[in-house]
Parts: C-alpha cells; structure tokens; sequence
C-alpha cells in the first residue's frame, strides 16, 4: 500500500524512477522530479533500468507518483494516525516519541529502530534535533506550529486538479543480533508508518478533496488520539490555582476536542462502511498530554509513576501492560469528573479504550520576550512519551514488544 | 470578478468551527474551489537562515486554473509573529483576478504590492466578509537602472539572464538571494527586460520555497541557506543565477546583459526586433533545412550561466531571444517535430489547459494509452482488408460455378 495516497497496488503495477539525468519531469509530479516509468527492463539484481540505460532503485506509486521506500514492500507494515485538536502537542509528542523509542528500543529490547527515508522523516528529525540536540541547550526553543499546506504535504497532478497529500514519517523496527527471536527476523520486523497532521485538519469540515489529509485514520491499526487539558475550560478552571503554566493561565485556546473525536470516529465510519452500530474494534488509545500541566493539582502522584518497560528474564525488556492499565483506569476516573463527554464520545466510538497520561517534555513551556512559547533543551525531560505507541505496538503486533507480567511471589 | 483570501491561524476563522490555520477573510461568493486552492498555496517555511534579518515576505504572482477559469494569483506571504496560541504563525493575503481584470493593471502584477494598506501583514480582528471588487492601487515606482542587481550581485548584467529566460520561451530562472530584503526590488528591476505587454505572463516567487506540480514559476527567488538552495545547487533545471556561489560567468554578447550593464532596458529590445527581422530575412532566402543555421548565426552561441542542460536544450539555448509564450519556432517544428515538445511542462500554458489529462501520463502505461488513439483506425483497416478478401474469395467461387 502506497503510504501517501493509501492505493494498494500489486508489485508488478509498481512504478519506478528513472535514473538518468535528461529523464526530468513526471506528469503527475512535475518537471523537477525523475520521471516515472513502468519497467520491462531489469538487471541481475532486480533493479530497472530505464530507456537511457541507467539502473534505477527508486520505486514508487503507480496513482501518485510518489517515492515508497523498498522496506515496504520486504516487511509488513503497519499505519498509525495521531490525532488531536491544534495546538495538543502532536509534534512534540511525535518528536519526543521518536527519540525515547530510539533510546529504549536498542537498549532494552533488542530492536532498531532506523529511519526508511531519512529525507521523508526530515522534518520529524529536525523537530528532535531543536529538544535533544540543541546547540543552545540554555535558550528557549520551539517546533514550528504544523501547518496546513506546504511542507509536511507533497503536491501531486491529477489532470487540473492538485491534491497534496501528507509526508509520512517511516520507521523500520527489526531485531538487532542479540535478540532472542533474531531467526524469526522477517516476520518480527516491521515498517511503522505514522503522519502528523496539523490539527486543523481534524476539525469539522477541515478536510478538502483537495487535501485528504487524514484518510490515513481509515487504515490505521490504532489511533492515537491527544487529548490536551490546557485546552478544556473545566481543567483549566481546576488547576489555574497551583500552577504558572502559561498554557492554562491564557485564555482562548479552548477547542471541543470530544467534537474532534466525533468527527475522526465520522471519518472512519464513512470511508471504511461502518454502521452506526459498529464500534471501532481497534485499539484507541486516548494520549492525556501535558501531565506536567495538570498532574499536580489533579494527580499528585503522576512524578511518581514507575517506568512500565521492564526487563525480563529472556534478556530483553517487557511492557507491564497491567501497570499501564491500572494507570488507564486512574486517568479515566480523572477525565470522567471533568471531562466526561469526552468519555462518553470515546467509549461510545470505539470498543478498546485505554488512556495513557503523558508528558512530552516534562515541564511547563516559557514564554519569550516576544511572548512565544519555548523550552529550553537541557531542561526537556520526558515521562511516558514513547508509552502511548509501544503499548499500540504491543497491542497490535505479535513478538515486537512482549508483555511482561507482574511477579506474584511478592 | 476578483476574489480574494486571507488565511492566518486565529482563534475564530470565517467557516464556522474553524480555528488554527484558516480562511479568516474572504470576498463574498468567492467559488469554494477556488477559496480551496488559494489555501493549497499559502505555505511559508519558517526559516533561521534570514541570519537575524527580516523575516522573508514572498510575494508572488501565479496563474491557477479552476474548472474552465483562469486566475492571476497575486500573492503576498508572511510571518506576522506569534499566534493567538503563542506559536508560530503566518499570514497568506491572496488576490485572484480574471483575465479581463488585467487590463486595468498595465503595469503587470508587481505594482501592485506598493499599495501597503490594501495587503494585510497580521491579522487580529474577527473574522470578516470582504467586498467584492476590492482592488489595491497600482502605483509603479519609477525603477531606472539596475543599480540593486549591481549592489547585490557586483554586476548588474546578471539581471539580463531574468530578461534572456523570458524571452527564450518563458524559462524558469531560479537566483540565489544572500537575503530577502531586496528581492521586490530586484524583481522590479529585471522586469524592466520584459515588454509592458508580457508582465502578467511572467510568474514570480520572491521567497520560493518549492515547485507545487501543474504550476509555473519562471522567476524563483531562492534564500542562501535554505534547503532549497541546497537543492538548486546540486542540481538545477533551468537558469540559475547564483553569484555567491560562483555558478558560471555572464555570456559575453548577450543582448540582455549588455542592456542592463548599459542600464537602457529599451536596448534588449532593439536588439530582440533587429534580430527578429535578421531571422526573418533569412528565413525568405533560404530552405527550411537550413534553420538551425539561421539560429547558429543570428544568436549568442555561448551557454548561460549556470544552465541545466537536459540533453535536448542545448539546441535551444542556441535559440534567438523571442518574447511570448510560444516556445515553438516554425523552423525547428519543420526539422525536429518530436523534440519540441519533451514532457508536457515545456507546452506553454494556453496550450497545457487543452490538452486532456490522459495525454499527460508519462508512464510506459500513459505512452501506450497515447498510442492507443491509432488503433480503432488500424482495426478498421484490418477488418475491412478482411472483408475485402472474404469478397474476392466468394466472387472466385461464383465465377469459378
């Protein structure tokens, strides 16, 4: 399946680049990109070769156009929306994401975790490269509000029409040598597709038919929706007296963000022909963002929650899914107090909701001289941030990340 | 009717529920469509490569097809500071014209961003419906000279390539700016080199940033630093200009160039009549297997600066400098038809709305879809064969009883 336009195609369909440089300008794509063709040439490895001669490696859609990495079509791969209202914290959430999955997946269970275009997953590695590898950690910096349109989206032709698609970010996970399982290499490895979608897409009437923005949501094997309590007005009212956290002392950043759950669950139902009836039988996991904000006033113990990555006997580490259950039916009960139609709207849409606390950078962003939020890199210290998509990963592939089991000799 | 946009993040855009990055205002009963694609081109990199100076603003004119409707986009994109969440932000004010509006503004489409109180550089009121035939005024600054080309790039002759690029079949011209401050004025001035009648036809960027597929943009101002720089610099389709970088020297000889060095813009064009008649000319005296010979010798023989060559170009460097869109020379159709139409973004923009969608593939699977057009033919020539034969055979057996 094309990660860009989500057509799936058999093999043979599959277009490639041309490699040649006087083979410029593609129909659909424009005449600064390699021209696409079918080939009926190929050499002794497999790759095509174009009517100049050249031997191309470069394979790519035959609807859009678009470059596909070739680790998806060697691994399974599996599709991930984000999703939330502007200004939850996607980006940085996705950033902070990436970076701990990049630390902890080596480490501790034996996984690497590489980028399948590194010049796809720019945006995503500069947006990393500003919290964790600053060269000013002591000065406020900021990831870039997302936008609609440019960057993060790529335009292709069709006739008159120009449908701008978004960029995935890819990743590759596969068992590094010392892990247990490295014979059943192939069918543990995987290719994680995930998009970060600016907000307002999400909204009621934010997708065009000229941006399918978030169509992504209707082959994802689970949603990972942000829910920002700085951006609803009865938290906001209960934390306003112990906290400095500029995000909830302002004003105006209120969305209905049960509404955008609403919409999503919409979507899905239209694109995918699901009844009313129906519920979403995959995973939705409802990401609680920016504990930093309000876990003090309204989950005092949240700096104390233990890491859920445990090391097993087989040599590498486990998920404890119970932990992060019994701290889904915590955040549940503190949602429901105050938020309870966002409930109601989730368990309503789908069949498995768990809710995941978390904090992409583990404090209060500052406000500049300008008045513009920002963090400074040395003092980013994130709680739960990779939770959310290692437990999706443990939900929904098999051997990738295991699950570990309280011990109950204690 | 002219319509136009802005789009902004705000707390409270026009279309109700819409907040974030949207419409926040927008002339009534402007066509959903178009209101849909003037957002597509609203976007602004974010750049840290202004090096503390001025956030770029682009400025940019482009032509966009809607339906059976043709558009000049007259485009003004900025960074107004933060938003109402206290991110970053961007403001996009797009202006789209018909062509019957472009009478009303001789000069082209630059002048049009001298009128300051007509575009809107932030945005902090309620969301509001414009009126229709809103309209800036269009006051030309009297440009004389290319003393900004000379100041930035040391040589005020690379401002000829601009004025070459267009007239050697609208070529797309991509120059490497140190920074932004000066791109309008430097756009001004290299507009000098393009008649009066030819302004609205040239497409510009102030602050480029990509291509968006199905668009022209023959004059690209391209920030040092950026990626896009990067890009262009490894590898260029077109003409780039880029004097910090050091790609290539100025053609010796070239009428655009020497005009602007002389600073008389008029003198490019003298020499692009006096050439044209020289082509003339000799187009009466002599067969039209002789053309490439005529542009051989009636055209500045050196390459540009900096030029991409695709293979096939480098015979239409060689091409003598001709003002319009037609990139087609009658005598170069004559000699070499297949090679004047390469991919279908060197057909110029009147004939690219013509043709059909399907045409345009350029797969192996679109070659054999244009191919396909000849077959119904071919058949009806096989199946009659075949009834002729069947006829000849029964009269054989008639004559033979």
């Amino acid at each position: 399946m094309c990660p860009h336009c989500w057509h799936r195609f058999a093999p043979a369909e599959t277009l490639w680049a041309s490699a040649h440089p006087r083979l410029y300008g593609d129909a659909r794509l424009g005449p600064d990109v390699q021209r696409r063709f079918l080939p009926t040439r190929f050499d002794a490895g497999g790759n095509a070769i174009d009517s100049q001669g050249s031997f191309c490696s470069e394979v790519c859609c035959p609807r859009c156009h678009l470059g596909i990495p070739r680790t998806m079509f060697e691994m399974q791969c599996i599709f991930y929306s984000i999703l939330g209202s502007p200004g939850s914290g996607k980006s940085h959430m996705l950033a902070t994401t990436t970076w701990q999955m990049r630390q902890a997946l080596g480490t501790r269970f034996k996984l690497s975790i590489s980028d399948a275009d590194p010049d796809s997953n720019r945006q995503l590695n500069e947006a990393e490269e500003r919290l964790f590898f600053n060269e000013h950690p002591d000065k406020l910096a900021s990831i870039p509000k997302t936008e609609t349109e440019g960057e993060l989206y790529q335009p292709v032709q069709f006739g008159d029409e120009t449908i701008w698609y978004p960029r995935p970010f890819v990743f590759v996970v596969q068992p590094l040598s010392d892990h247990p399982k490295i014979d059943q290499r192939d069918e543990l490895s995987r290719t994680i597709c995930l998009y970060d979608n600016a907000g307002e897409h999400f909204l009621p009437g934010g997708e065009s038919s000229i941006s399918p923005a978030t169509q992504h949501l209707n082959v994802s094997r689970g949603l990972l929706f942000l829910f920002d309590p700085t951006q609803h007005a009865r938290f906001r009212e209960a934390c306003k007296a112990n906290t400095q956290d500029p995000q909830i002392l302002g004003t105006g950043r209120s969305h209905r963000q049960d509404q955008i759950l609403h919409e999503a669950a919409n979507r899905i139902r239209t694109h995918s022909g699901m009844s009313q009836q129906q519920k979403y039988s995959k995973p939705l996991i409802i990401v609680v963002t920016k504990m930093d904000a309000w876990g003090p006033t309204l989950w005092p113990e949240w700096n104390q929650l233990e890491d859920p990555i445990r090391d097993a006997k087989q040599g590498i580490a486990g998920l404890q899914t119970s932990l992060i259950e019994d701290v889904s039916a915590k955040v549940r009960a503190i949602l429901l107090k105050h938020a309870p139609e966002f409930i109601n709207a989730a368990e309503g849409f789908a069949e498995n909701v768990t809710y995941i606390p978390s904090s992409a950078l583990g404090r209060s962003p500052e406000e500049d001289e300008t008045g513009k939020l920002g963090v400074r890199p040395n003092e980013v210290k994130p709680v739960w941030a990779e939770v959310p998509l290692l437990y999706l990963l443990n939900q929904t592939t098999t051997g990738l990340i295991p699950s570990v089991r309280r011990s109950t000799s204690g | 009717m002219s319509y136009e946009i802005v789009f902004t993040s705000a707390s409270q855009g026009l279309r109700r529920g819409a907040s974030g990055f949207c419409t926040v205002a927008a002339t009534e009963g402007i066509p959903r469509a178009l209101q849909d694609k003037l957002e597509s081109l609203s976007g602004y990199r974010h750049t840290e490569a202004a090096h503390g100076r001025e956030r770029p603003v682009n400025h940019s004119h482009l032509t966009i097809r809607i339906q059976r409707s043709i558009y000049h986009v007259v485009s003004r994109i900025g960074d107004p500071g933060m938003d109402y969440s206290k991110r970053s932000n961007k403001i996009a004010h797009h202006l789209a014209l018909t062509s019957a509006e472009l009478d009303q503004f001789p000069q082209g489409p630059a002048p049009l961003f001298s009128d300051d109180s007509f575009w809107h550089e932030s945005w902090d009121t309620p969301p509001e419906v414009l009126e229709p035939d809103r309209m800036p005024r269009s006051t030309a600054k009297h440009v004389n000279g290319f003393e900004t080309w000379e100041d930035v790039f040391g040589d005020a002759g690379w401002a000829g390539l601009m004025g070459h690029g267009i007239a050697d079949g609208m070529k797309s011209v991509s120059v490497i700016v140190p920074n932004t401050d000066q791109t309008l004025t430097l756009l001004n001035e290299a507009l000098q080199l393009v008649p009066l009648q030819d302004r609205w036809k040239v497409c510009f960027s102030t602050y480029y940033s990509r291509h968006v597929s199905g668009m022209q943009c023959h004059w690209r101002f391209v920030l040092d630093g950026t990626s896009e720089a990067r890009k262009l610099r490894a590898r260029v389709q077109g003409v780039l200009i880029d004097p910090i970088g050091s790609a290539g020297q100025l053609p010796a000889g070239n009428a655009f160039v020497e005009a602007a060095r002389e600073g008389r813009p008029e003198a490019a064009f003298a020499a692009k009549k006096t050439r044209r008649s020289a082509v003339s000319r000799q187009s009466d005296t002599k067969s039209p297997t002789d053309a490439s010979a005529i542009r051989r010798t009636t055209s500045p023989s050196q390459p540009l600066a900096g030029t991409g060559n695709n293979g096939d170009d480098e015979d239409e460097e060689n091409y003598t400098p001709q003002f319009g869109q037609s990139r087609r020379r009658p005598q170069a159709r004559q000699k070499k038809p297949k090679s004047m139409v390469k991919s279908p973004f060197d057909i110029p923009e009147e004939e690219f709305a013509d043709v059909k969608p399907s045409e345009l593939d350029e797969t192996s699977a679109g070659s054999r879809t244009r191919n396909s057009g000849k077959k119904p033919r071919t058949g009806l020539l096989i199946v009659g064969g075949l009834l002729m034969a069947v006829v000849f055979i029964l009269i054989f057996f008639v004559i033979n009883r």
